[in-house]
This record gives C-alpha cells, structure tokens and sequence, in this order.
C-alpha cells in the first residue's frame, strides 16, 4: 500500500510529476483549498489518476494562509495513514499556497516523510534533504512537564511564581528551566501589562503540533 | 544590556509590507533580507530600513537551486549562531520557493519559523537538527565514502562482524538506500539519500574540505 501526497495549488502540473515518478503507487492523498481554480487542478490530478487506477482523496485546508491549521490538518492525515498501514512514499510540497507548502515542508520532518518540490518551469522534481525530527526528544522530562503545565494553564498566561506554585515545584527549579526553554526560543517572558515589574511566561500554539501537546 | 543578540531573517519579493509585521513584532538586532533579485540603492525596502535605521544586509539566493539557496542562508545564520545570536526566520515575504528554502535553512538551523500571513504564527524549532545533525556520523561516513550503487553480493560475501552491513540495513531505515534490481540486485541510493549526500558535498565543499 503506497501513497503519495501533496499540496496542489492552480496548477496539477506540480504535482503529476511525482505521480509517474513514483512506483507501486495506489493511493493519492492531495491537500488543496475550495478556490475555483484549486478544485480545477483537483479535477486534473482525479482524471489522470482514474486513468491509472489510482483513488485520490482529498483534505480540505480551509485557510489556505494559515501556516499551523495547514501543518495540524496534513499531519493528522498523515498519522491516519500511517496507523491504517499505509506507505507514505512522498510528499510533494510544490502545490498550494506559500504557506502550504511550508507547514508540508514541516510535517514532513516532523514525520521523517520523503519530500520533494516540483521547479515551476522545468517541472523537474527536487528531491529535498530531510530527516527526522522528532522534536519532543529534544527536550528533558522536566521541560515536558513545565511546558505541559503551562500549555493546559495556557488561557491564563502565568509568571514563574505562579507556575511553581502550580506545580508544587521551588521557584529556583521552575526559573532555572524556564531560563532554558527561553534560551531554546520555546517560550518567551513578557511583560505583565497589569504589572511591569512582573513577568509573564508566553507560548505559541505551534507548541501543540512540535511538541505532541495534543 | 549585553544580552543575547537577535538575528532576524527574512524572505523578500516586492512588497515592503511583507516584511513589516515581522520587524515589528520580532526581536532583532541585524536583519538579513534573503531576496532573488539585487536591491537598488533606490528600492523601497531600503529606503524604508535605513529610515528607521534598521542594521541590515540582503543575501542574494537562487531559489531554483534549493538546496544551495538553502545552504547559503544556513552558513550565515550559523555564523551569528556560532556568536551566541538566537535566530528567527520570517517567511511572509518572497515567493513561495524562497519561504520553503527559508523553512529548510531554519529547520537546519534550528532557528524559529515566523509568519504574519493570517495572524503571527510562530514555529519554535529546536537545536539544529538538518542533515548533518540528525544523520548519525558512521552513517554519514558511510553515505560518503562509498560508491553507489553497491553491489548486495558484495556485502553478502562480507565477515560476520564486518560494520557495514549493519550500518546499511540503518541506512535503509532511514529510507536513504534501497534495493534495486539492475545487473543483479544493488544496493542503491533513494531520492532523499542523494539529497542528503548533496546537501553534504557542497556543505564540504563551502567549508573548504577535499573529501
């Protein structure tokens, strides 16, 4: 069981390539917005691949410009894939919007999925050098849980006393971590509008697809 | 003062706007501009950072080649790394080729992805994990020293305890090598272990390095 996906735009001349370069595909997964033109496309990759025999099925990306929704709706699909058994021989990330292209570009190394880009003219396929990732690894147990902690706390932006006192944890601990996460770029201290002399501990919602907070 | 210093990354078509919204929300003490085509002294994105007195620089790239564009902003983001500099990308600006180069410079870089096309959205990504990170060194070793394709019966007829045969059965995990039938069977690169072995060659060959 193989198969291919990809993020398809106006044009299904990104995408096809990767369809006969492909062998033993049997399914073809595409990611593609409800503009007239994209359904046009969709129509394109539907026809040649009834020719081959292939089913494809199609994941609505409702904003094409949102870079986490895009990258949240093309992992889920690949993880529904990957439990069903399902062989993902590639990504091709060439179609879709810029910001399409980018969070495929992202899942693919969240999911160590084999990438390619589809140059606009040559319609030649640009193998891309990607390997896995897996984020959540990179980080100590205790970072998990602090970051963990403040991702479900994440509707009432907390200082580190707060976090500490939460978690039943001395202050110095939390700082001490928290100062790493920061120097990681995973969290941000900002300024407690309420109280400039407080700090306020900020994370991003990417968060929730990096690091398996779902 | 004297705290880290923040280098701030951005593609860039045409449009100034493009890049607005991540100077102003992003922290940055040097902005590079990654653009495809030179800016004139006359250029509005110019006029607009020098006016406001924007430290910056543009890095000119060629997006049809990738993996060399993507290299290129990889050695200069490493370089203000190297310094102790924490690294953003913003990706808004420029077309679409130059965000995903964008992307995989930043995913090598492990610089955070930035992009105010619907919203701020904003990708932490952690510690630099691009080729030369995530792929192990024996394995590394192994994709440069050999020749490809390799013959299966070669490493069949090996000793038991011989290193290589493991090291490709990994090598195959990874998805970098496959079994193709041509003479006879051989052991030969995929598509994503060329790319690797690409990105390496000229990685070494910009260090300076002769193998």
């Amino acid at each position: 069981m193989v198969a291919i996906l990809g993020t398809l735009g106006f044009r299904a001349n990104s995408f096809l390539p990767t369809l006969e370069s492909t062998p033993g595909v049997d399914k073809v997964v595409v990611f593609c917005n409800d503009h007239i033109r994209a359904l046009e496309a969709l129509a394109e990759v539907r026809r040649v691949c009834s020719v081959m025999g292939i089913p494809v099925d199609r994941v609505a990306i409702p904003d094409a410009f949102d870079l986490l929704e895009a990258a949240k709706a093309m992992r889920s699909q690949v993880r529904q894939l990957k439990k069903a058994g399902q062989d993902i021989a590639v990504f091709n990330i060439a179609g879709g919007t810029k910001m399409m292209s980018a969070a495929a570009l992202l899942v693919c190394a969240m999911e160590g999925l084999n990438s390619v880009y589809v140059h606009d003219e040559t319609y030649r396929e640009i193998p891309l050098p990607l390997l896995k990732v897996d984020y959540s690894q990179l980080l100590t147990a205790a970072q998990k849980e602090i970051l963990t902690y403040i991702w479900t706390n994440r509707t009432q932006p907390m200082t580190q006393v707060q976090i500490a006192q939460g978690m039943g944890r001395h202050k110095a601990t939390i700082n001490h971590h928290i100062q790493i996460l920061e120097d990681k770029n995973i969290l941000r201290l900002v300024e407690d509008p309420q109280d400039r002399r407080k700090k306020l501990v900020r994370i991003d919602d990417a968060l929730e697809l990096m690091l398996e907070m779902d | 003062m004297g705290g880290r210093q923040d280098l701030l990354v951005s593609t860039f078509g045409k449009e100034v706007s493009d890049i607005v919204a991540g100077i102003r929300s992003l922290p940055h003490d040097h902005l590079v501009l990654v653009a495809e085509a030179a800016l004139g002294e006359d250029d509005a994105a110019l006029a607009f950072l020098n006016g406001l007195g924007i430290h910056h620089e543009v890095l000119l790239v060629d997006p049809s080649d990738m993996t060399g564009s993507a290299m290129l902003i990889e050695r200069k983001v490493q370089g203000y790394i190297q310094k102790g500099w924490r690294a953003r990308v913003d990706i808004t600006g420029g077309r679409k080729l130059l965000s995903d180069v964008a992307v995989l410079a930043a995913l090598s870089t492990g610089s955070e992805v930035c992009c105010f096309e619907s919203g701020a959205r904003r990708f932490p990504l952690l510690k630099a994990m691009g080729v030369r990170e995530a792929l192990p060194k024996d394995l590394a070793d192994v994709l440069f020293s050999q020749r490809w394709p390799m013959p299966l019966d070669d490493i069949k007829g090996m000793e038991r305890d011989h290193p290589l045969p493991p090291m490709l059965m990994r090598m195959k995990q990874m998805e970098l090598v496959t079994i193709e039938q041509m003479d006879g069977p051989m052991i030969c690169l995929t598509k994503r272990g060329r790319a690797c072995l690409d990105w390496m060659v000229r990685t070494n060959k910009l260090n300076g390095s002769s193998e």
